[in-house]
């Protein structure tokens, strides 16, 4: 039996068409407005750059982490070799070590004599005056030579 | 046909029913773990994915009171091993003996032990692991330590003071130990997302336990003071041939401890030496000995504060004097038999039958009791490990021979610590200052967190009663046993002593103590120094002995502090040639 035999048989039988042919149904007229078009398009850019923003943003937050890391260990670094400095500042200013180097490599010792010039006696003050005077005259000698 | 199509709905209907069901069980199991077991399999991802790495805390800095660092940490790697991952032990032994500087046997030793972990070398310098690392050896690691290692910018210096660590930083001795809670840091924590190397995932999750620094401590020493004593200490020892000897010097207004020191040091000496043991010991604060003619500043105090002697009251001093049943003499007999002498000349020449004297007219009872307002028989407090009360009798077990020979310094035990102490109420108005050593505590920020003010301890004696020791103590200098303690250029006060070394509970023969307490300047005193020489060769007395050491330091601590001379003109004409003094 021919399928169309078999479908007019099913149309006697219920009275009613399976289903209408393409040429029976109503003419469906789609009209896509040109506002729309814009709008559909406007969205998908605007999706499409803020994922491309979005992925940007992670991809430098990722490159600002790594730095981070890598400044906090400078940091680190920094911080031990400041530490360091000090113990070393702190031991070449050891008293010790400056007495040792004044009279082993400098060849310096202590004054035998201190000068001691009393401001409050005019006349002890003139004395000592004369004194320094005496000591500074002594010294450009010593250079001049 | 219809019984076709239902077998196939019927089919489909199982298929979908099965379906369901393996939907509703995959439903059930999804729930299970995301909901009702969450946190347990949250942990086991966490442990997956995730390490914890400590963060090392540093010790605090110990410092000066002019802040300068005298004792200091750093963060440092050291070196370990798994012996089971070592593949030529040997080779491995010799290339790491080349850089760490230890015999090849000792690391072959420790690369074959039977464990996975063995240190190689701790808190090694920086320099040393990269070298090592380069090397690229099998089972050798590097661990990076919570605590730091010590340093000692200053080498030596007040050794005593500041005391030592121990591997772990923690402290053993001096004001490490005793300032331990105050150094020491906590060390902190950080749990981080990790890669499969170990290193941190930048933006993973990650909780920090932030590691807490030590606090400073800031001492009451003064760098420059501590030098210039233990040079001047140092020089001594030798040049006596003294078994030891020590200086304590203290603010004269604050009871700040302005420089401590015992010779010899033991940081140069071998650990392994018989002796090294007992140089350890701070014998400032530590030890006790009898005090000898330096406690009479302390009987003449309480005589003439007690109003049983006066200024001008003349005592008997004659060359014996008879107490308990037994006579007592001078250290040097010549004075007749009936001779009397003031308070004033009784201690310029150390009279012990003059000393008896005003004793026993005073009494155990008041003695006693101005003995204990000093503070003898207790503890000073200062916060120094290891201090000790010295021997006081107690008054009951005092019979009138205690009281003879207490007056003059025997029969009663000491540290240098309490007499310097002593001395510096009596001259201070009459105002006892608590000792201290700690001035500050400070954040790591240098944030104060805690300052230490001077405090008065006791009132043992009153003003007018300090004035007049000071004026027998200027006596005693300018005429009387300490004129080898004057200072060129500035009045100064002081005592002498001599007294006998005791050796298991027995005078030791020949051995004596040689001992000066003084202080300068002396109408408006700035520090009071003790000089304790222990057995020096040749000549025994204090005042020869300690009295020059005394004026040595003293003439170096005046310039150092600024103080302007009385008599500049003394200092032109005598210079700072010692042997120019007297």
């Amino acid at each position: 039996m021919k399928l169309i035999e078999i479908l007019k048989d099913r149309n006697n039988i219920n009275k009613k068409p399976l289903f209408r042919p393409a040429a029976y149904r109503p003419e469906k007229v789609t009209k896509i407005s040109t506002e729309a078009v814009i709008l559909t398009s406007f969205t998908i850019l605007l999706v499409t750059l803020m994922s491309i923003c979005y992925v940007g943003i992670c991809a430098q937050n990722v490159k600002s982490q790594y730095t981070l890391s890598r400044l906090k260990e400078k940091k680190i670094a920094l911080e031990k070799t400041r530490l360091n400095l000090k113990l070393e500042v702190s031991r070449l200013n050891s008293l010790e070590r400056i007495e040792t180097i004044a009279r082993r490599e400098l060849g310096m010792a202590h004054p035998p004599n201190r000068l001691i010039i009393d401001m409050r006696n005019p006349s002890v003050l003139r004395a000592s005056i004369e004194d320094v005077v005496a000591i500074e005259s002594y010294d450009e000698e010593l250079t001049s030579d | 046909m219809v019984g076709w199509k239902k077998q196939v709905r019927d089919r489909l209907i199982y298929v979908f029913y099965f379906v369901a069901l393996l939907f509703l069980v995959l439903c059930y199991r999804l729930v299970d773990i995301q909901i009702f077991q969450h946190d347990l399999y949250k942990a086991k991802a966490e442990d997956q994915h995730k390490g914890t790495v400590t963060i090392p805390a540093l010790r605090g800095s110990i410092m000066d009171r002019k802040y300068v660092v005298l004792a200091n940490s750093l963060a440092l790697t050291s070196i370990t091993a798994d012996p089971t991952m070592v593949k030529d032990r040997h080779k491995t032994a010799v290339l790491l003996s080349q850089i760490l500087g230890e015999s090849e046997e000792v690391l072959e030793s420790k690369l074959s032990a039977a464990t996975r972990f063995v240190w190689i070398a701790r808190k090694l310098d920086d320099e040393k692991v990269e070298k090592i690392m380069k090397l690229e050896l099998p089972g050798i690691y590097t661990m990076k330590e919570t605590t730091g290692k010590r340093f000692y910018p200053k080498g030596e210096l007040a050794s005593h003071i500041l005391g030592c660590t121990g591997i772990d930083d923690q402290g053993l001795d001096g004001i490490e130990a005793v300032m331990d809670n105050y150094l020491k840091g906590k060390p902190g924590e950080m749990t981080a997302e990790m890669d499969i190397r170990g290193r941190l995932i930048p933006g993973g999750a990650s909780s920090i336990i932030a590691a807490s620094s030590g606090y400073n401590v800031v001492l009451t020493i003064d760098e420059s003071i501590q030098y210039i004593v233990e040079t001047a200490l140092e020089k001594a020892v030798k040049a006596y041939g003294a078994d030891t000897g020590s200086v304590l010097v203290m603010d004269a207004k604050t009871g700040e401890i302005l420089a401590l020191a015992n010779k010899p040091d033991y940081k140069s000496k071998d650990p392994k030496s018989p002796d090294y043991m007992q140089l350890t010991r701070n014998s400032i604060v530590t030890d006790a000995y009898e005090p000898g003619s330096t406690f009479k500043v302390v009987l003449a105090a309480a005589a003439l504060d007690s109003g049983k002697v006066g200024m001008n009251d003349q005592i008997q001093c004659g060359d014996t004097i008879q107490a308990g049943g037994w006579t007592l003499h001078n250290a040097n007999d010549g004075f007749g038999g009936n001779a009397t002498e003031t308070i004033t000349d009784i201690i310029a020449f150390s009279f012990n039958t003059g000393s008896v004297a005003m004793g026993l007219r005073m009494g155990s009872k008041i003695f006693y009791d101005y003995i204990v307002k000093f503070g003898f028989g207790d503890i000073t407090g200062i916060e120094l490990p290891g201090e000790t009360e010295g021997i006081l009798p107690p008054l009951k077990d005092w019979s009138e021979i205690n009281l003879a020979t207490i007056s003059f310094g025997q029969g009663i035990a000491v540290t240098p610590l309490q007499i310097v102490s002593a001395v510096q109420g009596s001259i201070n108005n009459g105002e006892q200052m608590q000792p201290r050593i700690i001035r500050q505590i400070l954040d790591s920020e240098g944030n104060i967190v805690k300052d230490f003010r001077p405090e008065v301890k006791s009132r043992p004696i009153s003003k007018e009663t300090s004035y007049k020791i000071n004026m027998i103590l200027r006596n005693v200098v300018e005429n009387g046993t300490g004129k080898k303690a004057r200072i060129p250029g500035y009045l100064v006060g002081g005592k002498s002593g001599t007294a006998n070394v005791v050796e298991n509970g027995m005078y030791a023969k020949g051995k004596y103590i040689a001992s000066f307490v003084g202080f300068a300047p002396a109408e408006d005193p700035k520090f009071v120094m003790l000089v304790k020489i222990k057995n020096p060769k040749g000549t025994i007395w204090g005042g020869t002995v300690s009295g020059p050491i005394f004026s040595e330091i003293g003439r170096e601590i005046l310039w150092r502090l600024g103080i302007p001379p009385s008599f500049p003109n003394e200092i032109n004409q005598m210079g700072a040639d010692p042997s120019k003094n007297n």
